[in-house]
């Protein structure tokens, strides 16, 4: 039946069309996805786009409207959640508090009738990947927010799931405990390489850990790829503006040609003969660099355009980086610049020019 | 810690006791005075002062009527109890689902908190006794009612403090199922476990310490009732707070006090068994108790 024999690793979910209606409000507008074995995909997204009310879908906590989802090739989404093969760690833990940890742990495994070795296997394994060796007699209110959400993880681990759900995992967690243990669930990806699917509204967090994003908006999926691909070549101006930071201009387009608000020329891709069209200039992608004091004909850049003057307006200083701000006519524009460069002043004239080659791409809105 | 803050304590206590004393006062007047008084007066300690005996007491446990008094006053706060129990889980469940007239139902099924046990008696008396709605209902079908006032097993006792306890037991087991988060039982419903298992192992653990309360305070308030059994319990044996309210018909006060020493003592113990079991359950969830 299938055409293709793809050498591509196989399609482990496949989702057709699935949506959600809370009365008149759309919590997720029909949507298609598929994500092949082993990969981690995110889905990351504002607060109340949509994304956890996928998981959910998914899951099958929350009845869909509409759709179908295909697990591992099989039907699934008329069956309820106990018998899906999905796994889902909450952003809440949502561990059983009258139970231990090691209860926790068995618990999943007593439902799906995993046989007293298999059980200790796994549990042993998951307790040494999740270091929760000290813990496992604890009750879960007497570990930190760390400890929890690694028993919730690895209550999820020992059913060895078809699919893993992350429902914002760490964003209860400190910052340095939540860099800590995305490292962690990225290693832990890496070595049992379950199909995961993980929630986040946090960019760094999507960036660092997933082969794909999809990134969502108002309960629609706008676009997915990796996350360099995204982050390099958005094709929504809201991706754009939700992965980092980044200057959206409008710019008159002719014939694929468009003038930068400090006269530098620029090819645009993505539109046809004479439009107005949004572009994202990443702040990384900004050079600037002093012009002499005082000195108000033109400047001279390296590339050699001619520029129009800018003055630099604000200063932020990160460490590793600096933050600028420049004014070039009504234009703002954030500038960033290693932070062992020479430190520029509020007030300095300086040359500003995009230092990228090849065609910026028209954002749709 | 240094002198200074030595004295500030004892002044401070000192203005928290004032403080307290309204609450407090009004406890000790009018909750351990007539306590204590009924305790002396049990014990011939009054203003008779025959003199100390337990002989009161000693009746209790000694005169037939009076032990199966006890006895049936312990069945008729555990049998409706355990029938509410049932039924008002169900009925807590039965709210967590959306149905038509729900909202309705939310507000009308708290009436009879309001209305008095004595109404509830004879609500149930004129619907279930021999000649009442239902028997002339069940005569329509050519079926005989069954003797359900004043019969020997309390089924219009059970039936009257159901009535009257049901709504206070599915409010308290409504919120104490509520107070769930929902997660919770979803991670259970993702790791296997179905609706049923889900509610048996999670949800109802979770839900005890609310669950125990409801149980209790409604079997406290259950032992104790007398209007109930008064009109539509069977006549012999009778629950003791019957018996106390003829002894007090009879003026034999010392009796009336240890009658009354014996239940306030079950419901005591009832009470104190119940913050033992609470506080270990709450140590064990987490809830951060009052007591240090």
């Amino acid at each position: 039946m299938t055409t293709s024999p793809a050498p591509s690793p196989p399609i482990q979910l496949r989702v057709r069309q699935l949506c959600k209606q809370f009365g008149a409000t759309t919590a997720l507008a029909p949507t298609d996805l598929d994500i092949a074995c082993h990969e981690f995909v995110t889905l990351l997204g504002p607060s109340g786009c949509g994304k956890s009310s996928l998981l959910r879908l998914l899951a099958g906590i929350t009845p869909a409207s509409g759709g179908s989802i295909e697990l591992a090739g099989v039907r699934i989404d008329g069956l309820p959640p106990e018998q899906r093969d999905i796994a889902m760690v909450f952003q809440s833990y949502a561990l059983f508090p009258h139970l231990s940890v090691r209860q926790n742990l068995v618990f999943g495994l007593r439902m799906k009738r995993v046989d007293q070795a298999e059980q200790r296997r796994r549990i042993d394994h998951a307790t040494a990947i999740c270091k929760l060796d000290a813990l496992l007699a604890r009750m879960p209110r007497q570990l930190s927010g760390g400890q929890q959400q690694r028993v919730a993880l690895a209550r999820a681990i020992v059913m060895r799931p078809a699919l893993m759900l992350f429902d914002e995992p760490l964003s209860n967690l400190d910052a340095k405990l939540r860099d800590q243990l995305r490292d962690e669930l990225v290693q832990l990806h890496r070595s049992n390489g379950s199909t995961s699917l993980y929630v986040t509204h946090d960019q760094a967090e999507a960036m660092a850990m997933s082969d794909r994003i999809l990134v969502m908006n108002a309960g629609t999926v706008l676009e997915s790829g990796s996350p360099l691909a995204l982050y390099r070549a958005p094709r929504h101006a809201f991706t754009a503006r939700f992965l980092g930071q980044t200057n959206l201009l409008t710019l008159a387009v002719q014939d694929h040609q468009a003038q930068l608000p400090w006269g530098q020329g620029v090819a645009v891709d993505g539109v046809r003969g004479r439009a107005q069209v949004s572009v994202s200039l990443r702040p990384e992608d900004l050079q600037i660099s002093a012009t002499g004091r005082g000195d108000h004909s033109s400047g001279r850049s390296s590339e050699g355009h001619d520029s129009r003057p800018a003055r630099i307006t604000a200063v932020s200083f990160a460490g590793a980086q600096v933050h600028y701000t420049v004014q070039v006519g009504d234009t703002a524009l954030r500038v960033s610049r290693s932070g062992s460069a020479e430190l520029l002043a509020v007030g300095a004239a300086v040359v500003l020019w995009l230092a990228t080659p090849g065609p910026l791409q028209a954002l749709a809105p | 810690m240094s002198g200074r803050h030595a004295a500030a304590p004892r002044t401070a206590g000192w203005v928290g006791a004032l403080c307290l004393l309204p609450g407090l006062g009004f406890l000790l007047l009018l909750f351990a005075a007539p306590l204590v008084w009924s305790l002396l007066g049990s014990l011939g300690l009054d203003e008779g002062w025959q003199g100390f005996t337990l002989a009161h007491y000693q009746a209790i446990f000694q005169r037939d009527a009076l032990l199966r008094g006890l006895a049936l006053s312990l069945y008729f706060g555990v049998a409706p109890v355990l029938v509410s129990l049932l039924l008002s889980v169900a009925v807590a469940l039965l709210l967590r689902r959306h149905f038509a007239g729900r909202a309705w139902f939310n507000g009308l099924y708290k009436l009879p908190m309001a209305v008095p046990g004595i109404i509830a008696a004879l609500v149930v008396m004129t619907l279930a006794e021999r000649g009442g709605f239902l028997d002339r209902v069940a005569a329509l079908l050519g079926l005989s009612w069954p003797r359900m006032i004043r019969d020997p097993w309390g089924i219009g006792v059970i039936l009257s403090s159901v009535w009257k306890q049901l709504p206070f037991m599915t409010l308290v087991i409504t919120g104490a199922l509520a107070a769930i988060p929902q997660d919770v039982a979803a991670a259970a419903r993702t790791l296997g476990a179905g609706r049923w298992t889900t509610l048996w192992r999670i949800e109802l653990p979770l839900a005890l310490p609310g669950i125990s309360a409801a149980v209790l305070l409604s079997f406290i308030g259950a032992m104790g009732s007398f209007a109930i059994p008064d009109l539509v319990g069977p006549a012999a044996p009778r629950p003791l707070a019957v018996h106390m309210f003829a002894e007090f018909g009879d003026g034999n006060l010392p009796l009336v006090y240890a009658i009354g020493m014996v239940l306030s003592a079950f419901s005591v113990t009832v009470l104190l068994a119940y913050y033992a079991m609470t506080a270990r359950t709450q140590r064990l969830l987490g809830h951060t108790g009052g007591a240090e």
